[in-house]
């Protein structure tokens, strides 16, 4: 038995344009055109059971939860307070993703580009609750 | 007629299915959800951006009408609509093509690798600026992408660099926003 990750990142730029008859609307960016996705499998090395785990816990106000040993990560803010956030610092990287709730990052991570594992901090702005999937 | 963007936002999403395989009586091995997560995982937001962004390098794309009348000196060039990309090496490259822009913060960046190949992957940096020439910790697989929105004060576009980590040179669409 093996195990693998398999994730997608989609967005869809949009512009609002204003009407002279009055009123307001969204669409597809024009300078963009069209939609992005990427679509693939993750290049976690492990692939051998049980090297998949997720967890979920809460945040403090300016406290930090650390998720070790990561060759993917995905992160969710599942706060529903409206505006409790965290930040992301992944490696030697400083924290600088944010995450609002509802809102998730998903991404293969190594030091240096490398299959080599990372730790992931997450930082809180308020008690954000937060849930995470690695692959080790 | 409409007038120009009075706004701009970008929806962005996450979905990612953890799998194990089977190996069933006949000897094809099939995949499924992973038996210790249970399920699939995902997440969906809206980043804000700003209506008149830094320049036409804040995404990869050309305009179907970009040709003549918006490419200054090169006014002969063409490119295909809705098409555009950068071409990603071993040299770090910032997505920010206008250093007069190297201090605006990053609200929203987009990134996919458009590689076929296994040794295509590519590695991005958010302290590029900061002397974090060995801190390209994010990696992006051929054919896949990454989204992120950036904190709002500390990610600059200087610090967003990206540089192959294989050893197949690839190319790469992108948005970065402010």
């Amino acid at each position: 038995m093996a195990e693998k990750i398999i994730y997608k990142n989609h967005c869809t730029p949009q512009e609002q344009l204003s009407f002279s008859g009055g009123g307001t609307r969204y669409y597809l960016d024009s300078d963009c055109g069209r939609k992005l996705t990427g679509n693939c499998e993750s290049r976690y090395a492990g692939k051998i059971t049980g090297e998949i785990s997720s967890g979920t816990g809460t945040l403090s106000n300016s406290g930090t939860a650390t998720i070790s040993s990561c060759k993917f990560i995905f992160l969710k803010n599942t706060d529903t307070s409206g505006s409790d956030y965290f930040t992301i610092a992944i490696g030697s990287m400083p924290s600088v993703i944010k995450l609002s709730p509802g809102e998730a990052f998903a991404c293969d991570v190594g030091d240096n580009g490398a299959d080599t594992a990372v730790a992931v901090v997450i930082t809180g702005s308020g008690t954000p609750d937060y849930e995470y999937l690695k692959g080790a | 007629m409409a007038d120009p963007a009075t706004a701009r936002r970008v929806i962005f999403s996450s979905y990612v299915i953890p799998q194990e395989s089977i190996s069933l009586e006949e000897g094809i091995e099939k995949w499924k959800i992973e038996e210790g997560v249970g399920k699939t995982f995902g997440g969906k937001g809206t980043a804000d951006l700003t209506a008149a962004q830094w320049g036409d390098g804040w995404t990869s794309m050309h305009h179907s009408q970009v040709y003549w009348k918006q490419q200054g000196d090169n006014w002969e060039d063409a490119a295909e609509g809705w098409q555009g990309t950068l071409p990603v090496s071993s040299s770090a490259i910032s997505l920010c093509s206008d250093t007069d822009f190297n201090s605006v913060v990053v609200k929203f960046c987009y990134i996919k690798n458009l590689g076929t190949v296994a040794d295509q992957h590519i590695k991005v940096t958010l302290n590029g600026g900061g002397g974090g020439d060995d801190e390209y910790d994010m990696i992006v697989p051929a054919g896949g992408s990454v989204a992120f929105r950036g904190d709002g004060t500390t990610l600059q576009m200087q610090h967003v660099k990206v540089k192959i980590a294989g050893s197949t040179d690839t190319t790469i669409e992108y948005i970065i926003a402010k």
